[in-house]
């Protein structure tokens, strides 16, 4: 009965209640999402696949290596492919749609990406021209592209107008692995470089090699690493996933921001919630002197108070959870449509709603503590004297 | 002579306000014995709510005994007191204090609550209560549902229903009409008579006093 008379109470102030309900599951849509954000971020170098690695410049990925590292990497033992790719930069249009547009050699790039989906005769009009780029279908379907259309870009790391034919729309078998970047051939931009910019030309910015065996990659690497000590270029290999993970954590301090953030707005939740309790309390101070007399211990009376505040704060993070699934797919839709190079994927960690009603039932019980003191603390004579 | 139910030995009792003491009870000493009807008559600030709240133990004297059915009261834990409290003690208030969001039988189950009765002995107990305060066909109504007197009659079979020994009652018809206030009065003179039960009434009403055995005039904190 007490339970029954804990869920009466919560109707005594249906406004109070549900305001404190609904701001309450605005927050936890919030932590949702943010939280969302951050797996996210971190997700797209969980989910790369184990047999291959990356070769970049030991100082940083802004350096370039020489593309004749190729071969030397190609003979180190346990190395099965290999191949390579740039970072060609540039702005499309007004430079308001960003997309990741990747320079890489055709062949091995795809041969050692199985995840990038291509039609047979897309692939072939691809690897055929050398002016011609390929798409991912979400990038496609947001800028209106199709097969043959043309995409003008203005060049930023590789100066200059360029223009280059969609030979394809690739799709991805990987949740990991996005579908808003552009790839085009690393060839045909050196061969510009090396009549505009000789220094610069015959250079990439990292290989990616593939391992006959995964659990060799630490050798493996570190043969790669060895073969360039003391030249000009130092490399450091790592795998895929240390790579992404790298790449993930150079904006370290946004994702950090966005994480104490995440645990902000719960301090919030946890002041409502508080508060609400606060006034119930006080209101129902001579109702608690009652059920002093009745002989009600400080047990009783924390089930009631600490029972309405979790119901309060568990309520409001249900419907929190509920409102977060359709808030997660719009939401997730523009990231991974606007910086589908950063969030391949925005899916709601499976356990979001164990969590959610962890983090409720707590905020629930911290949020009535401070009240039921006050309560326990008022004697009974002075509670009775109380009008609410 | 039968022992004293209620024996209350010199007690001393003031307040204090912005750190001026107001004493409210003075060397007060009063005896009362079991099933009997008291009545503590006095204006108001003679000190009788005082007495009622030091004999449920809501405060402590700053001088003095008071013993209910043995115990000394003031020597008593707030956990002691709250269990002790609740068998032995029936409260029934000048604004009949029910829950609001209770119906009239979860109001009176809720002291049951604190026992190991089973749902089916709580909800005969209940029946039991509100049947003998004439209220058995108003179980499931909410106080807003009910008259002023019905509430009372309710908060009644509250003060009751764990067949406390002594009920102490503050005031009961201070908010009724006459003739609810006569039925509660005839109500409380039938528990008394019939059920044995020690009443304490505090009233400053000479009507409602005269329903008593025994009245007690206080004044200034004394009895005279």
């Amino acid at each position: 009965m007490l339970l029954r008379y804990v869920i009466r109470n919560l109707a005594r102030h249906p406004l109070r209640a549900t305001l404190t309900i609904l701001a309450m599951s605005i927050i936890i849509l919030a932590f949702g999402l943010l939280r969302t954000t951050v797996a996210s971020w971190y997700a797209d170098s969980l989910g790369t696949p184990p047999d291959r690695l990356r070769t970049r410049h030991a100082v940083s990925i802004s350096f370039q290596l020489p593309v004749i590292y190729q071969q030397r990497i190609a003979s180190v033992p346990g190395v099965a492919g290999i191949s390579y790719a740039n970072w060609f930069g540039g702005r499309w249009k007004d430079g308001k749609a960003f997309f990741p547009r990747y320079a890489v050699e055709p062949v091995s790039y795809l041969e050692l990406h199985p995840e990038i989906q291509l039609s047979p005769s897309q692939r072939e009009a691809f690897l055929r021209d050398r002016r011609a780029c390929i798409v991912g279908r979400k990038l496609a379907d947001k800028l209106g592209w199709d097969v043959g259309d043309i995409v003008r870009l203005q060049g930023s790391l590789y100066p200059g107008d360029w223009e280059f034919t969609i030979r394809g729309i690739y799709s991805t078998t990987s949740p990991t692995t996005d579908e808003g970047s552009l790839y085009l051939h690393w060839v045909a931009i050196d061969e510009q470089r090396r009549i505009e910019d000789r220094d610069r030309a015959g250079t990439v910015g990292w290989f990616v090699i593939r391992m006959a065996n995964p659990e060799q990659a630490a050798q493996i690497s570190e043969a790669i690493d060895r073969t360039f000590t003391n030249s000009m270029a130092e490399t450091r290999t790592e795998t895929e996933q240390a790579f992404r993970a790298n790449m993930a954590t150079m904006s370290g301090a946004v994702i950090r921001a966005i994480e104490i953030m995440s645990f902000l707005i719960l301090g919030i939740s946890l002041l409502i919630v508080a508060n609400a309790m606060a006034m119930t309390v006080r209101e129902r101070h001579h109702e608690y002197g009652i059920l002093k007399t009745l002989g009600f211990r400080a047990s009783h009376l924390g089930f009631l108070i600490f029972g309405e505040s979790v119901c309060l704060a568990l309520f409001g993070g249900i419907l929190g959870v509920v409102l977060t699934y359709p808030a997660s797919k719009g939401f997730g839709m523009f990231l991974t449509s606007n910086f589908g190079g950063f969030f391949a994927t925005f899916e709601l960690p499976v356990q979001l709603p164990v969590l959610v009603i962890l983090i409720s039932v707590g905020i629930g019980l911290l949020g009535a503590v401070i009240p039921f003191f006050l309560c326990l603390r008022s004697r009974i004579r002075d509670e009775l004297r109380h009008v609410g | 002579m039968a022992t004293s139910i209620i024996d209350i030995q010199k007690v001393s009792h003031s307040y204090f306000r912005d750190d001026i003491e107001i004493p409210v009870l003075k060397q007060l000493t009063l005896n009362i014995e079991p099933a009997s009807f008291v009545a503590l008559l006095g204006p108001s600030g003679s000190g009788k709510t005082t007495i009622l709240n030091l004999m449920a133990g809501f405060d402590r004297p700053m001088h003095g005994r008071i013993s209910i059915n043995q115990i000394n009261v003031s020597q008593l834990s707030e956990r002691q007191l709250a269990r002790w409290r609740a068998k032995a003690i029936g409260f029934i208030f000048q604004f009949y204090n029910l829950i609001p969001v209770l119906t009239a039988a979860e109001n009176v189950e809720l002291p049951l609550l604190l026992t190991s009765l089973s749902r089916a002995q709580r909800a005969k107990h209940v029946a039991t209560a509100l049947r003998l305060v004439g209220l058995g066909d108003r179980m499931t109504h909410y106080p807003r549902q009910l008259s002023g007197g019905q509430e009372q009659r309710v908060a009644i079979a509250r003060a009751i229903v764990m067949d406390p020994a002594i009920l102490l009652a503050d005031e009961p018809t201070g908010n009724l009409d006459s003739e609810a206030a006569e039925e509660i009065m005839i109500l409380l003179q039938r528990l008394n008579a019939e059920q044995g039960k020690t009443i304490v009434l505090v009233t400053h009403d000479l009507e409602a006093a005269q329903r008593a055995t025994t009245i007690c005039k206080l004044q200034k904190g004394r009895l005279v």
